[in-house]
């Protein structure tokens, strides 16, 4: 019965949507980082803008569609203040940089002195925001249960939910993949390896970076909301832990793949939820404590991130040529 | 001059106008009318435009902090804490009027204290009741209340000494500058202990071109070793120290010799390394809270008494702290320009190449200088832990990206760099709250950050060259 459980839970994850928001913010940074060479340590700061900009023009009853565009132009903005500063200079700025920008925004967002505009570190609660999103939904009311999981068909943490985010993440994959073969995607390859033979073909190396980080946050965004829907918006939730995880997932998948992002994130916290939930069972809870699992969990993710790039540069289904860059 | 300005320029000079503009509209956001919520619990108050602080230090009558009481604030707004290891407490309040603080009884009755209650009135704005510190052991002397005005009782139903408003005749202007001289004065200190922490990273990065993300970790570990020595082993607090800058000097030399060396052998680009050292701070960071939990821990339990000085307040404890933090970075300045070693590393920053031609042993200043930076950062921990009343798991992590601030705004991987942006960066962020919210004064500094990237991306001692 136990083994039963700890099987549930951890396929469960398969389909999760916080899995899916996760492939999301992968393929963002797989555009910064497997196209372009961008080093983004602020993946979560896209993500907690996004949610922001949907969860807050919701609240205020925006239209949904545009929440989400007003989630996109957020992102676009901030690409683009992000960008101005720090792409003309090395890597290392860049990493400073946008991990710096990441805390600024959650800092801001968790200050009391917004409490009335973003919640202050409480967050903006899930009825303010998700209600027009589950209005949407073509399914009936009631729960439903395929195979071994059973979830709401609407609310929260739904069936809906599930359908629209892996909806996203397959359109995702298909642009990615059409981006990564188009002229364009050639450039940004080329950007990655060597952007002085850019310049010299009379490209501006600037422009087309800033184009991907524009793109690659357009997608962080997105994930963001995501990210949200079966839960609340919390700034803390969103923090420089997210930006480690999305880079793991990237680099387990393998980064500059199309497919990397989708198989890494799944994984990743299948075998993370594997992991911990044998540990629940498996050991005492005298000798270990929930939160030592916890963190335990968090060493073992970083001590993959560090034995990947030690040792497998190139993640599970990449290419090493790929990993040509410009540093 | 303005004629001869490029195109290029001026273009620049437009995204530092864009930028500084941003700023400040970030800083207007940062102060709105506030609407009112409720009272909070915190670990340290400074009172701003929108909020009034309660707080204090509970001790017993020979001076012994009480740890772990549970302290209520009622009045206008209602909050729960308990006492830190240092016996203190704190509540951020928004809305003005009369609180009262009261405590267990049977606490007062075990540590005889005069009172459990304490009755105050508090006001956003005025900088002689923006702050009410709240005594409950009656002793007379100065106890280091930032406000500077003197101690009276001011409540007549209780005993409680309260400190409160007899600061009428003082304006709101001299007590502005009192709150602006202890603000520059902790914004030094802290400045000083943050160039302690990037010295040792910003050599790293100078010898090897590695920004290591895992630095902030080596702080942690300095701090919570010092903790174990103190409070686990019952050291005295000078070995513990000591033992904790051996752990740190031998992680650094294990780290050189396990990951970092062969990573170089392999010609794995900085990019790749400075991946790495995020994973490592995540596992360090998790394996710190595996051990010790989510929560601060003390180093020491003493509450040093406060003195006055000039403007300031302090106690010799800060004063030390600043000491040895000052003394050890001009002792590294020397060792670097002063010795054959310190020689050899400046060469190795300049350029390994030239400095492996003429046969410097390119490896092993780089070993030395991974001792040098992690012993550094130990120290450091050990320093902010007993300034700041504690260490906890990610004290380093949060430090990080004022450190990376700081690094940044010096100079990467120049030697003095580090220490002029770490006292900058200390006195902004510290300063910053006196006009922006509390806690959001990292903010400032972080900001700094963009600020000189967009002005003079090589920081101020910095050569000028493309970067990047």
């Amino acid at each position: 019965m136990d083994l039963m459980t700890i099987f549930t839970n951890s396929f469960a994850q398969l389909i999760a949507p916080t899995t899916a928001a996760y492939v999301l913010a992968a393929i963002g940074l797989n555009i910064h980082f497997g196209m372009t060479g961008l080093m983004n340590m602020g993946q979560a700061g896209f993500m907690l803008l996004g949610a922001y900009g949907f969860a807050i023009t919701q609240s205020m009853g925006w239209n949904l569609f545009a929440s989400v565009l007003a989630a996109l132009t957020l992102a676009a903005v901030y690409a683009v203040l992000l960008g101005i500063p720090t792409l003309k200079l090395g890597p290392d700025y860049l990493a400073m940089v946008t991990l710096a920008s990441a805390e600024i925004i959650r800092i801001i967002g968790r200050s009391t002195s917004l409490t009335s505009i973003t919640g202050g570190s409480g967050g903006i609660s899930p009825q303010d925001f998700t209600t027009q999103f589950e209005n949407l939904s073509p399914l009936p009311e009631g729960n439903s249960t395929i195979l071994l999981w059973s979830y709401s068909n609407n609310i929260a943490d739904s069936w809906w939910l599930r359908i629209v985010a892996w909806a996203l993440v397959l359109i995702a994959v298909l642009l990615t993949w059409r981006w990564y073969r188009s002229p364009w995607g050639r450039v940004l390859k080329g950007i990655r390896e060597d952007e002085n033979v850019i310049r010299s073909l009379g490209k501006s190396v600037t422009k087309f970076k800033l184009q991907s980080l524009f793109l690659g946050g357009a997608f962080g965004a997105l994930s963001g909301i995501i990210f949200v829907l079966p839960r609340s918006v919390q700034p803390d939730s969103l923090g420089r832990q997210v930006t480690f995880y999305v880079w793991t997932i990237l680099l387990l998948g393998g980064a500059a793949s199309i497919l990397g992002p989708v198989l890494g994130s799944c994984l990743l916290w299948v075998l993370l939820t594997v992991v911990k939930e044998s540990m629940r069972e498996g050991i005492s809870s005298n000798l270990i404590s929930s939160n030592q699992i916890e963190s335990l969990g968090w060493v073992i993710v970083g001590v993959a991130l560090m034995c990947l790039v030690i040792f497998r540069p190139q993640g599970l289904i990449g290419d090493r040529r790929e990993l040509a860059f410009n540093a | 001059m303005v004629a001869l300005l490029s195109k290029k320029r001026a273009l620049r000079s437009v995204m530092v106008f864009a930028g500084a503009a941003l700023i400040i509209i970030l800083a207007l956001l940062a102060v709105p009318p506030a609407t009112a919520s409720a009272a909070e619990a915190v670990t340290t108050c400074n009172p701003t435009s929108s909020n009034a602080c309660v707080n204090g230090i509970l001790q017993d009558s020979s001076k012994q902090a009480i740890a772990g009481v549970q302290v209520t604030l009622g009045g206008e707004e209602s909050a729960t804490t308990t006492t830190d290891s240092s016996g203190k407490w704190a509540f951020s309040v928004t809305a003005d009027g009369e609180y009262t603080v009261s405590l267990p009884s049977d606490v007062m009755k075990n540590h005889g204290l005069k009172s459990d209650k304490a009755t105050v009135t508090v006001k956003k704005g005025d900088f002689s009741k923006a702050r009410q510190v709240v005594r409950f052991d009656e002793a007379q002397e100065s106890d280091g209340a930032q406000s500077g005005s003197s101690a009276s009782p001011e409540s007549s139903d209780t005993k409680a000494s309260t400190q409160a408003s007899s600061g009428q005749e003082e304006s709101a202007f001299s007590n502005f500058m009192s709150r602006f001289w202890q603000q520059l004065f902790s914004g030094v200190i802290f400045g000083l202990m943050l160039g302690l922490m990037s010295v040792g990273m910003n050599l790293v990065y100078g010898t090897t071109k590695l920004s290591s993300f895992s630095h902030g970790e080596q702080v942690s570990l300095g701090g919570l070793m010092a903790y174990v020595g103190t409070q686990i082993l019952h050291w005295p607090l000078v070995l513990s120290a000591i033992l904790a800058v051996a752990v740190g000097a031998a992680t650094g030399l294990l780290q050189n010799e396990l990951v970092w060396k062969p990573l170089r052998r392999r010609h794995i680009g900085p990019m790749q390394q400075m991946i790495v050292t995020i994973g490592l701070s995540m596992a360090l960071q998790y394996v710190f809270q595996f051990f010790f939990g989510g929560d601060v821990k003390g180093i020491t339990t003493s509450v040093p008494q406060g003195f006055q000085m000039g403007p300031i307040t302090t106690d010799f404890t800060t004063l030390m702290l600043a000491g040895i933090a000052l003394v050890v970075i001009i002792a590294f300045t020397l060792f670097l320009y002063g010795t054959r070693l310190g020689r050899a590393t400046r060469a190795v920053s300049d350029n390994p190449a030239l400095a492996s031609a003429s046969g410097i042993n390119v490896e092993q200043v780089v070993r030395v200088v991974w001792i040098i930076s992690t012993a550094l950062a130990a120290l450091s921990g050990v320093l902010i832990g007993i300034y700041l009343n504690g260490i906890a798991w990610n004290t380093g992590a949060l430090m990080l990206l004022l450190m990376f601030s700081a690094v940044t705004l010096g100079g990467l991987g120049t030697a003095n760099g580090a220490l002029v942006g770490s006292l900058v960066i200390g006195v902004v962020a510290d300063m910053s709250s006196l006009v922006i919210p509390d806690d959001m004064r990292y903010v400032s500094a972080l900001a700094i950050l963009i600020v000189v990237l967009l002005i003079r991306p090589q920081g101020i001692f910095g050569k000028q060259q493309r970067v990047g």
